[in-house]
């Protein structure tokens, strides 16, 4: 995916005109393999879903001399956005950031290897950093300077994401800088049907970024 | 496959277990233990409907409502689906009609009570089952077992989960903890909670403060009927190896399971049973022995035989080591934390 240089306007709402100018990425997900979970539990008691929860994302980006704007949209009649006992969950997405295609993404990288996410969770106000080097070995940070809009039409979710360019986690910079390329994948979190953690949806391949302005 | 540097083997293996027997025939169900826990532990926000300890009727829905029901733990080593309680089942948090009772000039009118309860510990007190004059019910108190084969550390992929090395104490790791919650499914007691407000799963830690200190947790100290012994399963001179293994008087709650609870109970002993007339039945049982072995299992029988005859032998002025420690003449002599003979190594502050 080749990021644009953004002109005059806005970003930061997702329903913003000014996205429409942004090609569009239409990313296909499939459910994560259920035997990799890292707990005995999860691979005993939960099945292997044939088809993913989402079956597709579309993604569009771009980026100004500040920052890196990222807009998710996906289908999702149920809008969960609050968590009020332990049968709650909500909706959340993730793009996933690695230097290059040798880094595991079913794995989420390993101790040689990390990524970094940024993760947007629908009861949240400002998304995430994520950090990890391996399955269950995931940190979470604030995304310091980042800000994201969300709208539920009732049918889809639309995320706006607008990330500083010198944005940094504890595994270094995401690929934001000028010339920067990387790898990037998608996750998405459907709350109603109680996914969290490796229960998802995910495009199970990377897909190069590309950042030359 | 690892988890955080560790095997899932690794994140439950313990150099020594500590443990409690609780003597069901002496559960006055006063809840003072339930009291006990809630006010050292569960008075946070998002913790109001949260008892680590509470105490059930039985036979009853319990708390969480059916909580026997929602699966979890394991079959033939193969851990079993489990389901989530929803707020209501554990009862909510109650609102109390304060206002009502101390503004209102007509107070004397006006007793304190929930204005929106449908559910909560002790719900069913006292219900029971049966028919008259032969009803039955008892009191079980319950409590995180702190399981050998803990289901919950199996169910987290964040590995938040783990026994610690010293004493077997399942603890949950507040800052790993993403609140994912397959550890609440996962526990077929339902003994781990859901803290909405933090968005984490906590639990019963055992007191482990407390035990550190060689102090008993606050649930058993606490207890007027004394029917609480803490201490550890490999130390030979204390009363939860002589209740637990030597008399094997002592048993874990649903055992089938698997996940080996270092919770034991001796089973209630029922009252006698009547006949339409009125006449006492001879060895008539008024709690169904098949109920009692659901509960704790095929020990069941062992335990009761030799808890009668050793009340016979007592009752017939013979000496009987079982009944001495039961009838918990010093109740100091119910807890044997201390280091020395426990085994534990010391824990430098």
């Amino acid at each position: 995916m080749k990021i644009e240089r953004l002109g005059n306007g806005a970003f930061d709402d997702p329903l913003s005109r000014n996205w429409r100018g942004l090609a569009p990425l239409h990313v296909e997900l499939a459910p994560t393999p259920v035997a990799m979970a890292p707990a005995p539990y999860i691979q005993d008691a939960y099945e292997q879903p044939q088809r993913a929860s989402v079956a597709e994302c579309e993604l569009r980006a771009g980026a100004d001399g500040d920052r890196v704007y990222l807009r998710l949209r996906w289908p999702d009649p149920d809008r969960d956005d609050h968590i009020s006992d332990a049968t709650t969950f909500c909706d959340a997405a993730a793009i996933v950031f690695a230097p290059n295609e040798q880094t595991a993404l079913v794995t989420m990288g390993d101790a040689e290897h990390p990524v970094t996410a940024v993760f947007w969770r629908a009861v949240a106000a400002k998304p995430l950093l994520v950090t990890a080097r391996g399955l269950g070995s995931s940190v979470r940070e604030p995304a310091r300077g980042a800000t994201s809009t969300a709208h539920h039409d009732g049918t889809h979710w639309t995320v706006a994401l607008a990330l500083p360019r010198a944005l940094a986690g504890r595994e270094g910079a995401l690929p934001f800088a000028s010339g920067a390329s990387a790898v990037f994948s998608v996750a998405v979190w459907e709350g109603s049907r109680r996914e969290r953690a490796g229960i998802k949806s995910f495009a199970p391949t990377w897909r190069e970024w590309t950042l030359s302005t | 496959m690892t988890y955080g540097g560790k095997t899932f083997q690794e994140l439950i293996e313990a150099e020594h277990q500590i443990a409690m027997v609780m003597d069901l025939n002496k559960c006055l169900g006063c809840q003072t233990c339930s009291v006990a826990c809630k006010t050292l532990w569960t008075g946070d926000e998002g913790m109001t409907a949260m008892y680590w300890n509470h105490v059930d009727t039985m036979p009853g829905p319990g708390y969480p409502k059916n909580w026997q029901e929602l699966g979890g733990g394991s079959k033939d080593g193969v851990f079993q689906k489990g389901e989530l309680p929803p707020s209501e089942d554990y009862g909510g948090d109650w609102d109390f009609n304060h206002e009502d009772v101390l503004l209102n000039p007509e107070w004397n009118d006006r007793k304190l009570e929930p204005k929106n309860a449908k559910w909560g510990p002790n719900w069913a007190e006292d219900q029971g089952e049966g028919d008259y004059p032969n009803q039955y019910y008892f009191y079980l108190p319950r409590l995180c077992n702190h399981c050998t084969n803990p289901a919950c550390v199996a169910a987290c992929p964040r590995h938040a989960l783990y026994k610690r090395e010293e004493d077997g104490i399942v603890l949950l790791d507040q800052e790993r903890c993403n609140g994912y919650r397959f550890c609440i499914e996962a526990c077929p007691y339902k003994k781990i909670y859901f803290n909405a407000v933090l968005e984490k799963s906590q639990k019963c830690i055992f007191c482990y403060p407390r035990v550190e200190q060689g102090e008993a947790p606050a649930c058993a100290k606490q207890c007027p009927g004394r029917l609480r012994y803490v201490g550890f399963l490999d130390d030979t001179e204390g009363p939860i190896f002589k209740l637990v293994k030597k008399y094997k008087v002592a048993l874990p709650l649903l055992p089938d399971r698997e996940t080996e609870p270092n919770v034991f109970y001796l089973p209630p002993l029922a009252p006698p049973v009547f006949d339409e007339e009125g006449n006492l039945v001879d060895d008539g049982e008024r709690i169904p022995r098949d109920y009692l072995k659901e509960l704790f299992g095929d020990g069941v029988d062992h335990s009761i035989e030799t808890l009668r005859r050793e009340m016979t032998l007592k009752k017939a002025g013979q000496d009987s080591e079982l009944m001495d420690i039961l009838i918990a003449y010093k109740f100091e002599k119910n807890f044997k934390l201390d280091r020395e003979s426990a085994l534990l190594p010391v824990i430098q502050p």
